[in-house]
């Protein structure tokens, strides 16, 4: 089956180590909130106010999940000292987008995929097939991974270790005028590719539409 | 879009309360709990009181049994045109933080793959074909979540055929981590009873075949929502829960007074089932039947969702209600928690899953009679 998406928005960042504009003073006004946000969330936060999100509901995708915490957990368990409850609840997948809707208010369903280097694919299909029920959907895919070990983990030598791409979506039946080609970013993580892709490829279009193939 | 019927057929389960669905019905109705005590998952070293399954057998040939049981049962020869959901909040990382520690806290020997949420699938995929394949990680709602997204795709035709697996395995993270956020129960959990200590963790395994073939149980509603409130605190008077199961109960196209049952979360930390119990009590004015059975299984965390579904498709088969285990004196003298075991009619049951974020996921399944 093929499901074409209207792109209503999308927005992209990026950087070697941490991203820097995130603008988490003005996104979340609540400082004991604030402090607790892990990068993915603040990343996710920032990404939403970019696409015009209005609470809808939300597809999420990230490969390796909330990796600070969660080596922050491992190596308190390997060195037998006291857990962190923050560094606990904030360890699970879903965190990020969690955030968002706690900053948002947004009650609306919120889902995360995880599949490795096919997590972008599977935002897209997971959202696609949400869009059916003519509901608009925000698509997130996140990973930051910046942590002091992660040179011996990435073996495929990414150099943007903070990534995410946004895309704000509703179904169309307008022919399609983008199509994944599996364009590789060597920079970024794999499972950002075909996100990222459609997001530079509909900043050139007016009308941006991509049809998804599940 | 909604023209499909929605069905379960092949279904199979293990905990620590049984290797089977059937033992695991069985220890239910018997008040027989999987939770036992064990040293060696606290890093203080004292007890934790948790469900781990011991049968002599891996998890990953545990999940591969399951799994086979589970094509067997549901007479199709292979899984090449079936979509894999997966389920999960643990994924691989029971083997990374042992290899980690067996490194001594180098990460040389981890592997991507076998660490990540992705490693059930790619050790099903090792021995079965897949149409295709996705994995759920939405903490203890993970396959809540598969299972509602199996209900969308088969609905709208998108694929002609779902297995669903919700799988979790103990870790030093979730034992420690709950210690942390002081739930874990250093006895065995006592869901909505006025004196509950905590929830206990728990590994599980749950698969189910679900198809638009008709069988004699349907999934017939699926309500999601975000409690929008706090990452590990649901909102107190179970706002979240209660929209989740309004949704539902929409979706499925029924009054709320249709539920006979409701197999809730009910985790036996305070704050869990006293805002689940006020949802409840505020949407079902009716009182049907509630009850958890996480006192037999432990907190299976993102398998909850998957076994949970089992055990009620089988109170549905079997027309009887496991009393909640030890329920002595419940906090909400209003909520209709089971004490002793029901032999009743029960048609329509209602099963929740709620998570960290404020993730929640209700879904209604339906005994279908010969007359649907």
């Amino acid at each position: 089956m093929k499901i074409n998406l209207k792109i209503l928005g999308q927005a992209y960042v990026s950087a070697n180590e941490k991203c820097d504009t995130l603008e988490e003073k003005v996104l979340v006004s609540n400082m004991m909130l604030r402090r607790r946000l892990t990068r993915g969330a603040k990343i996710a936060i920032y990404l939403a106010s970019k696409v015009g999100y209005e609470n809808e509901k939300i597809v999420f995708g990230s490969a390796y999940g909330e990796v600070q915490a969660t080596v922050s957990v491992v190596e308190s368990i390997y060195q037998k000292k006291s857990l962190s409850p923050t560094a606990f609840q904030n360890s699970v997948h879903n965190t990020p987008v969690s955030y968002l809707s706690i900053v948002s208010g947004n009650t609306a369903e919120v889902t995360t995929v995880s599949d490795l280097h096919d997590t972008s694919l599977s935002v897209l299909k997971v959202a696609a097939v949400k869009a059916l029920k003519g509901d608009k959907i925000l698509l997130l895919n996140i990973d930051a991974f910046a942590f002091d070990g992660v040179d011996t983990l990435n073996r495929c030598g990414v150099s943007k270790l903070e990534s995410g791409v946004a895309l704000l979506v509703e179904m169309t039946t307008e022919d399609a005028n983008i199509y994944i080609e599996n364009i590789e970013d060597k920079a970024l993580s794999p499972s950002l590719w075909q996100m990222q892709e459609i997001c530079e490829k509909s900043i050139n279009h007016s009308h941006p539409i991509v049809e998804i193939e599940i | 879009m909604k023209s499909k019927k929605v069905y379960i057929h092949g279904m199979s389960a293990c905990c620590s309360a049984g290797r089977t669905s059937t033992d695991i019905f069985n220890a239910a109705i018997h008040g027989e709990s999987g939770v036992k005590k064990c040293k060696g998952y606290l890093i203080s070293g004292e007890e934790s009181a948790i469900g781990k399954m011991d049968f002599d057998i891996s998890f990953n040939d545990l999940l591969l049994e399951k799994v086979k049981e589970v094509l067997m049962l549901s007479h199709i020869e292979n899984f090449q045109d079936t979509l894999l959901l997966v389920g999960t909040s643990v994924g691989g990382m029971t083997w990374a933080e042992k290899q980690f520690i067996k490194d001594e806290g180098s990460y040389h020997n981890i592997e991507l793959e076998k660490q990540s949420m992705q490693s059930i699938s790619l050790t099903l995929k090792k021995h079965f074909s897949f149409k295709d394949a996705m994995t759920f990680s939405t903490a203890c709602t993970s396959s809540s979540n598969a299972i509602g997204f199996a209900k969308e795709v088969l609905e709208a035709g998108v694929y002609s055929q779902v297995l669903v697996v919700g799988a979790d395995s103990i870790s030093y993270t979730t034992v420690n981590g709950f210690n942390a956020l002081g739930v874990l129960s250093s006895e065995c959990s006592l869901p909505f009873d006025s004196q509950r200590t905590g929830m206990n963790v728990a590994e599980g395994i749950g698969v189910l075949f679900l198809n638009t073939d008709p069988s004699d149980i349907q999934l017939l509603g699926v309500g999601c929502s975000s409690d929008a409130y706090n990452i590990t605190h649901p909102q107190p008077e179970g706002n979240g829960a209660k929209l989740a199961m309004s949704k539902a109960l929409q979706d499925a196209g029924i009054e709320a007074k249709k539920i006979d049952y409701i197999n809730a979360h009910g985790t036996g930390t305070m704050a869990n089932d006293t805002a689940e119990g006020k949802a409840i009590l505020s949407l079902f004015p009716h009182h049907p039947y509630v009850g958890s059975t996480k006192s037999i299984t432990g907190h299976t965390l993102g398998a909850c969702g998957a076994i949970e579904a089992i055990i009620s498709t089988d109170i549905i088969k079997q027309q009887s209600i496991p009393a909640n285990r030890h329920l002595q004196i419940k906090e909400l003298e209003a909520l209709n928690a089971v004490q002793k075991n029901k032999q009743t009619e029960v048609n329509f049951v209602m099963s929740n899953a709620f998570a960290f974020g404020g993730n929640n996921v209700s879904i209604i399944l339906k005994r279908v009679a010969d007359e649907d």
